[in-house]
């Protein structure tokens, strides 16, 4: 039927109709985000009425002392940093995917997020408080040198040597365990305070959500999607083929790098602020494309919007499951992002055999 | 001629109490805190301990030199608490040049290192920063190298096993009379909270009991079902941890401390005067430490979000307590200064200062210095206002 109605239009007729489509459903994914954030805004063990939260939100200083800390202090940096954190992980793994042009790409399987826990473990480990600054941001510090490194490495490989898109992202895999082993080390040789220090950082969390750091993440946010979104086209060409892109004029090199470094910047600074939180970054853009496409015009932002609604989802879900005690983010996201990736891994490959 | 009888006599009934204190050594079994039956070693000249924090309870029946039988032990005494080894170290040198058979951790602990010290007796504790009795390829293979293992208990059960563990010390390291003195000074310590608290009909304030303070970043690390939550149960008051944290430990939401505040603030105290720089967030107490370090360390400590607007707080019912107290003979110390805080009225002519000094003067090889209990200053609870 729709496809009858279709056939009559021109061209541009109905690539406008797609491109309208596509423009609604990312602002119906914004509208289910805003939902969220609200709803995640709603929830806690105080049990606060969301009228009062409304009320809160415009005129805090008409609120009891204890609830507008709960508000401006706990509920709402909580939140905000989920969106931020999740649309960090989704945009960078978008990219990874893309440069990479391998689905498993994600700052957490290729050892973004290994190499950033060993460096704030090593912060934990040795009492670095970067030159008396406190180990307030000692840790994040080192955190996002790791991943800094990581990303490095990987970048040595694929540009310096030339390795194929399969070897970088086989190095990668390598690169997590190898982290992943230092880490081991790291606890090994820390003492029982440190210990629970590093499990308690490589679990994730938002409790370390301030103001200041939501404030730097999401002006790396925002750098990093125009940025990103500038170079769209160029991305979209690439997935077509990498001969295809460069026929058509695109960089890939420089592309590439120009995207590993905002990988790092984003996926660095958001594991510096809670931790690990994995699968956000890997399953944000599948589930991106399987709505929206390859066009990356839509294809970015909507990763970034699908990153952000999963980690709010489970930002929800740390507080309803346990009320009134810290459920760790990151064992949420692991616990529901698994099953999600699955599925999705199902679905396409029932497609590809049909 | 009627003195060489006599100190023949005596000589002899020297030698007949040592054979019969060893034959009933060799006869003799002991039920440890694991509930292990095991026979007591013919020798225990030789000790491993499977942590260093043992000292202190050691030290209450090896009263001349703590460090004379002690053949290895790990790290984690000088690691989590180095103020109060430096103290057993300074009195007792060769401690340092003891082999240390591991880390701060189970894993870290060393079997081919402890069997190769040779000892005759192994003290664990049931859990901690040693082997514990889950581990039972370390077990099986210490007790085929012929060590007797036995395990005593200061932390799963604090108030119940105390006791208990220092008796079957005292039998494993022939010091039985020197462990009776400390167990009817301690029964005799715990009874006088216990006792009163009996006659309490209602349920006692709400604490927010905060485990190491400054550990973390985040909010809010509490105890619940073990460790300090035991001394908190028995000095009367009410864990708001319990019913939402299930185990021993966990983490408090920072929303749910601010939305149903607690009486009274207590936090464990795992700074020293070393790391008050490094980790300003820590709270000061232990060997060493003067009060006003320790108040000012409080203070400091409950200025963070959330802490710092909590009623307790705001009217000076915030106090902090040293964290080791939670592994240490002398947690019925801790009983008794959270029940003062709890109940003043009650308990207005107990002085745990007093209990603590006289367990240090009768029962320690080292003087008590330093505090180990502040509470915040009323300036500076009004500062926070």
């Amino acid at each position: 039927m729709n496809a009858l109605l279709m056939n009559n239009l021109s061209l541009a007729q109905r690539y406008a109709a797609q491109v309208r489509r596509r423009l609604t459903v990312l602002a119906l994914l914004l509208l289910a985000l805003l939902l969220v954030f609200a709803a995640d805004l709603g929830t806690g063990p105080s049990g606060i009425a969301w009228s009062t939260v409304w009320q809160g939100l415009l005129a805090p200083q008409a609120l009891d002392e204890g609830t507008r800390v709960i508000l401006w202090d706990v509920r709402l940096p909580y939140a905000v940093m989920a969106v931020l954190v999740g649309a960090a992980l989704g945009l960078a793994g978008a990219q990874m995917q893309t440069v990479l042009n391998n689905p498993l790409a994600s700052p957490f399987t290729l050892g973004l997020s290994a190499a950033a826990t060993v460096g704030a473990s090593l912060a934990i480990v040795t009492g670095f408080t970067a030159w008396g600054l406190g180990p307030d941001i000692a840790l994040p510090l080192c955190a996002f040198g790791g991943a800094v490194v990581a990303a490095l490495l990987i970048h040595l490989l694929a540009w310096r040597w030339g390795a194929s898109v399969n070897a970088v992202v086989l190095f990668g895999i390598a690169l997590m365990f190898s982290f992943e082993a230092l880490l081991w080390l790291l606890q090994f040789l820390a003492d029982s305070n440190a210990l629970q220090q590093i499990v308690f950082w490589s679990m994730g969390s938002l409790g370390r959500s301030t103001w200041p750091k939501i404030g730097i993440l999401a002006t790396v946010v925002l750098v990093c999607a125009a940025w990103t979104q500038s170079q769209a086209w160029a991305m979209t060409a690439l997935r077509s083929g990498e001969d295809h892109a460069r026929s058509s004029g695109v960089d890939v090199e420089r592309l590439r790098l120009v995207s590993l470094v905002r990988v790092s910047l984003l996926s660095g600074t958001a594991l510096a602020f809670v931790g690990t939180i994995g699968f956000v970054g890997l399953v944000g853009p599948h589930i991106a494309r399987l709505i929206l496409g390859e066009d990356h015009r839509f294809y970015l932002p909507a990763s970034a919007l699908a990153g952000a609604l999963m980690l709010s989802c489970a930002s929800i879900l740390s507080k309803v499951l346990l009320p009134g005690v810290v459920l760790p983010i990151g064992i949420v996201t692991a616990l529901v992002g698994v099953p999600v990736f699955m599925l999705l891994v199902l679905r396409h490959q029932g497609g590809l055999r049909a | 001629m009627k003195n060489t009888r006599r100190l023949m006599l005596a000589g002899l009934g020297l030698a007949w109490s040592l054979l019969a204190g060893q034959a009933q050594a060799a006869d003799g079994l002991v039920t440890d805190l694991a509930a292990r039956t095991v026979r007591l070693p013919a020798s225990s000249e030789r000790i491993l301990l499977g942590e260093g924090r043992l000292i202190p309870a050691l030290a209450i029946l090896e009263r001349e030199d703590v460090s004379r039988r002690i053949v290895g032990m790990p790290g984690d005494f000088e690691q989590l608490d180095p103020a109060g080894y430096a103290q057993y170290a300074q009195r007792f040198p060769r401690l340092r040049t003891v082999a240390r058979t591991g880390r701060t951790t189970a894993e870290s602990f060393s079997v081919e290192k402890a069997i190769a010290l040779k000892p005759d007796v192994a003290i664990f504790g049931l859990e901690g920063h040693g082997p514990s009795p889950n581990d039972r390829e370390t077990l099986a293979r210490l007790s085929a190298a012929g060590i007797v293992v036995v395990f005593v208990d200061f932390r799963k059960e604090p108030l119940q096993n105390t006791a208990r563990s220092m008796e079957i010390m005292g039998r494993v390291l022939r010091r039985d009379k020197e462990a009776a003195a400390f167990v009817a000074e301690y029964t005799a310590q715990l009874a006088r909270v216990t006792r009163k608290l009996a006659t309490l009909k209602t349920p006692g304030p709400t604490v927010f009991l905060e485990n190491r303070v400054g550990l973390g970043e985040e909010c809010c690390a509490t105890m619940s079902n073990g460790l300090m939550g035991r001394l908190l149960d028995a000095a009367g008051g009410v864990n708001m941890a319990k019913g939402l944290v299930p185990g021993a430990f966990g983490m408090l939401s920072l929303e749910q401390l601010v939305s149903r505040p607690p009486d009274v603030y207590i936090g464990t105290a795992i700074g020293s005067p070393e790391t008050a720089a490094r980790m300003p967030m820590r709270i000061v107490l232990g060997a060493g430490v003067d009060a006003k370090t320790a108040q000012d360390s409080l203070a400091r400590a409950v200025q963070r979000k959330g802490i710092a607007t909590l009623p307790a707080v705001r009217q000076g019912r915030a106090h902090a307590v040293w964290h080791h107290f939670y592994n240490s003979p002398f947690n019925v110390v801790a009983v008794q200064v959270l029940a003062k805080w709890l109940h003043p009225e009650l308990f207005r002519d107990l002085e745990p200062q007093q209990t603590l000094a006289m367990f240090y003067q009768r029962f320690q090889p080292v003087p008590l210095s330093g505090q180990y209990w502040t509470t915040l200053a009323p300036a500076a609870a009004t500062a926070s206002r």
